[in-house]
């Protein structure tokens, strides 16, 4: 699957940037569409290999979701598991990673019911920040040690705001603002009108700024 | 006041301005605002630096290879133990397990209760139609039926001797009664009975297997008639009436009294 991406980006280097960059994409879905064919009709190592081509992605939307390392491992698993299930319904024309993106929202919104049953409150007590793939920081290096710690401190508090949003606000902003997707594809994942997802959108947004003022305002602390 | 609802609106629509997410009639009327509000120019720079610093903090989260291989693997093993495991009823997923397995079981015993019933009616329908000494509620009957001595005096004349009382509810023709009529030949006496429970229909078919079994009437009994005779005889009680059929007399006649309430 790597090489056959590599060689896909080879062929394109000499096209224009933006044609180059439609012609990767359109390549791209196309590999993702065959692997999918292939592993719904049991080939083990295609299904093998869809997953290494997507689990970062998938950790990371559900990591920004549920705001916890074990949360978003267990939801990681449940995709792959519900992808293995419903590999059969998934048609060629459809975009793959609209439909793998919609089955994790949708794990995640199962995961985060569970836990408010379960623990009455959505918040995770102390949601951890991720451990860098990066090299650790030389600690002996101060500045590089204060810039680490800053960082962590502000995934926490973006952790905190993210955990605030209604379930909606918070699918749409970390699909448009953090995946990077367009307010078109993010209608298309949710099954909703672009409007109401500018809206959902514009309204995360604010109350993201909101959270952080106050948090600023408050010296660093919970808000 | 037109100052302050348009502010109103731009605060609004600011959000999605910064990141390009407006059409161009309206972007442009809040760019227009932008440019002679002072307020909502700031309001905007905020939005743009809270927009930096999530694309900053948000950067692509990574955790170590073995976070990632782990889950694979996890995975894999799911799917090969799921494939050796029987799979569930297909209502399972819409009931809990419980729930899905009593649902089983009540349903079986409702199917065998069904077949039950069924069989018991197909025997009763068997019994009556076609009564022989071999169905068992023949057998059980022939034990049970009271003998002629043993039936209640009517009150009224006597029959002559050797003829068979029979019991009939009025106005009660059986088909295979007219039928037999009809043939004249020596047949069974069918009692026309009030079919409301079941030990009317039993008796009549204990009537109906006498004719094998007894023995045949005294010869100075025996009936020299062509045709067969009929007797009615109304009892105090407007539900029983007795009614006498003398059947057409033969030698190797199987036809015997038969004497009944």
């Amino acid at each position: 699957m790597a090489c056959e991406i590599a060689s896909c980006v080879l062929m394109t280097d000499d096209l224009p940037s933006s044609v180059a960059a439609a012609a990767r994409a359109d390549a791209r879905a196309d590999i993702f569409a065959r692997l999918a064919a292939r592993a719904g009709a049991g080939d083990a190592a295609a299904f093998e290999q869809l997953m290494i081509a997507t689990e970062r992605r998938v950790v990371a939307t559900a990591w920004r979701m549920l705001g916890n390392r074990e949360d978003a491992r267990d939801a990681a698993q449940e995709v792959f598991l519900r992808m293995y299930k419903y590999l059969h319904r998934y048609r060629p024309e459809q975009d793959f990673h609209g439909w793998l993106y919609r089955i994790t929202l949708n794990v995640c919104r199962d995961i985060a019911r569970k836990r408010q049953q379960s623990a009455g409150n959505s918040m995770p007590a102390s949601p951890d920040t991720g451990r860098e793939r990066d090299r650790p920081p030389d600690l002996s290096n101060r500045g590089e040690a204060e810039e680490f710690a800053l960082l962590n401190q502000q995934r926490a508090v973006l952790k905190r705001a993210l955990q605030t949003l209604p379930e909606k606000e918070r699918a749409a902003l970390v699909l448009r603002d953090l995946e990077g997707l367009t307010t078109e594809e993010v209608a298309r994942i949710l099954r909703s009108r672009p409007v109401t997802v500018r809206s959902q959108i514009s309204s995360a947004r604010r109350k993201l700024k909101l959270y952080c003022e106050r948090w600023l305002k408050n010296g660093g602390r919970d808000v | 006041m037109f100052r302050r609802t348009q502010c109103a609106r731009a605060a609004k629509l600011i959000p999605l301005f910064i990141s390009g997410d407006l059409k161009h009639g309206r972007a442009s009327s809040v760019s227009e605002h932008l440019g002679a509000c002072a307020a909502c120019r700031r309001l905007a720079d905020e939005h743009r630096a809270s927009r930096e610093w999530l694309s900053q903090t948000a950067q692509a989260v990574e955790f170590e290879e073995e976070f990632y291989s782990g889950i694979r693997s996890a995975v894999l093993t799911r799917i090969v133990a799921d494939k050796s495991t029987p799979r569930a009823p297909f209502f399972a997923p819409l009931l809990p397990r419980r729930l899905a397995f009593a649902a089983t079981v009540a349903v079986a015993l409702l199917a065998a209760a069904l077949v039950y019933q069924l069989s018991r009616k197909q025997e009763e329908r068997a019994d009556i139609n076609h009564p022989s000494l071999s169905s068992p509620s023949a057998q059980r009957l022939s034990s049970i039926a009271p003998s002629p001595e043993a039936l209640p005096a009517t009150g009224r004349e006597p029959p002559p001797a050797g003829l068979p009382p029979q019991v009939s509810s009025p106005g009660a023709r059986h088909p295979k009664m007219l039928a037999a009529k009809r043939r004249g030949g020596p047949q069974p006496q069918r009692l026309m009975l009030n079919a409301r429970s079941r030990s009317e229909i039993a008796q009549q078919a204990y009537i109906n297997t006498l004719p094998a079994v007894m023995s045949k009437p005294p010869a100075s009994t025996r009936p020299f008639l062509d045709e067969i005779s009929r007797i009615e005889i109304q009892t105090a009680d407007p539900n029983i009436r007795i009614i006498w059929l003398s059947p057409k007399a033969t030698d190797s006649s199987d036809i015997s009294p038969v004497e009944n309430r």
